[in-house]
């Protein structure tokens, strides 16, 4: 029990952790790749019209997994970040600063594919609703977790202060996601829920799913990918980093 | 929801089905949708709003790796370029 413990522990440390990132890269990428290519050909290609919405509602494939990607990736990082506040790993600090810039184009991608649908189907770019509102807000607090790590010189105290906003923010993201129950919006109610069986087509809720793992695979190998860059950064004047860059510290 | 009163016991209390409610899909056989590739470009009237919304995603999906891949590598240059200046002092330093 206790070695196992220890064994999980150890790649809790950038050291150990560096080269495995390293070495998972590229399958994460691969598995985006057959999703993605899935995903967008039964959306795209194989996925009957939708009665109402016409051809327009293929924006679905890259409109939901893009949602669903920016708050959970939000969750996941103020995960990490508690987890750095609570105990002070080093890793965990690193692991948040490395998933909001993705969190944030998710983000900005949601409300973006979000406007090119609402145009066609609602008449408007955008409109000040509940859901769309929250989204916006979620892509502010990406922005200000960003702006304010950046800001914070020392990093051990940047992730700290970002730890605390990221936090406070996870309330918006119940929000978001009932915002279509609580208050009456213009934009549509959940595509997909666990408790009722699917009301849309089977072939336009496979493309979707497909989509949506391409975008976790997707998400996952870039912030593996930026983790590794702020591990080099922040661990520059350790030994490691210099045995990782192959050059040996103590030769003279 | 149905009130009590109308609850039928005997049709109430039934064994979970045992199948999923996932019907089948076979994609894989399934036709394609369209009969040109002109109008799989017109997507009805919605075209614009559909390549739109794939050009912007997967542009933005190519370009934030290709950034890190470049902030990677521009890194480790810098790096190796530290270490190194860092070792050469330390041996002129010695040799005096």
């Amino acid at each position: 029990m206790s070695n196992k413990l220890i064994n999980w522990f150890r790649f809790a440390s950038p050291q150990a952790f560096y080269p495995l990132a390293g070495r998972m890269i590229p399958w994460f990428w691969a598995l985006a790749a057959v999703f993605g290519i899935a995903g967008l050909y039964v959306g795209f290609l194989v996925a009957p019209t939708d009665a109402q919405q016409g051809e327009g509602y293929r924006i679905i494939f890259l409109h939901v997994p893009a949602s669903w990607m920016s708050m959970f990736i939000y969750l996941v990082m103020a995960f990490w970040a508690g987890l750095g506040l609570a105990f002070n790993f080093r890793l965990s600090g690193m692991m948040a600063t490395a998933l909001a810039p993705t969190g944030a184009l998710f983000t900005f991608l949601s409300l973006w594919t979000g406007a090119l649908w609402g145009k066609p189907m609602w008449g408007t770019w955008w409109v000040w609703d509940a859901r769309l509102t929250s989204e916006l807000i979620l892509l502010f607090l990406y922005v200000g977790f960003i702006a304010l790590q950046s800001a914070i010189d020392d990093p051990r105290r940047a992730d700290k202060a970002g730890a605390i906003l990221a936090l406070v923010g996870v309330v918006n993201i119940p929000i978001i996601y009932f915002s279509v129950k609580w208050w009456n919006t213009l934009h549509q109610g959940s595509s997909v829920s666990l408790t009722k069986s699917p009301s849309m087509a089977m072939t336009m809720l496979l493309g979707m799913l497909l989509c949506a793992l391409a975008c976790w695979m997707y998400a996952i190998a870039v912030a593996l990918m930026r983790v590794r860059t702020i591990m080099l950064e922040r661990e520059r004047h350790t030994e490691w980093v210099r045995e990782e860059l192959g050059m040996k510290a103590k030769e003279q | 929801m149905q009130l009590a009163s109308t609850l039928n016991p005997a049709q109430d209390i039934q064994p979970l089905p045992l199948s999923l409610p996932i019907p089948h899909s076979s994609f894989l056989t399934d036709p394609m949708y369209w009969n040109s590739f002109s109008e799989f470009l017109a997507m009805g009237t919605h075209g614009i709003y559909v390549w739109g919304s794939v050009g912007v995603m997967v542009l933005l999906m190519v370009l934030e790796p290709v950034l890190l891949v470049r902030g990677q590598k521009s890194l480790v240059a810098r790096l190796k370029r530290q270490f190194r200046a860092e070792k050469t002092d330390r041996s002129t330093q010695s040799r005096r």
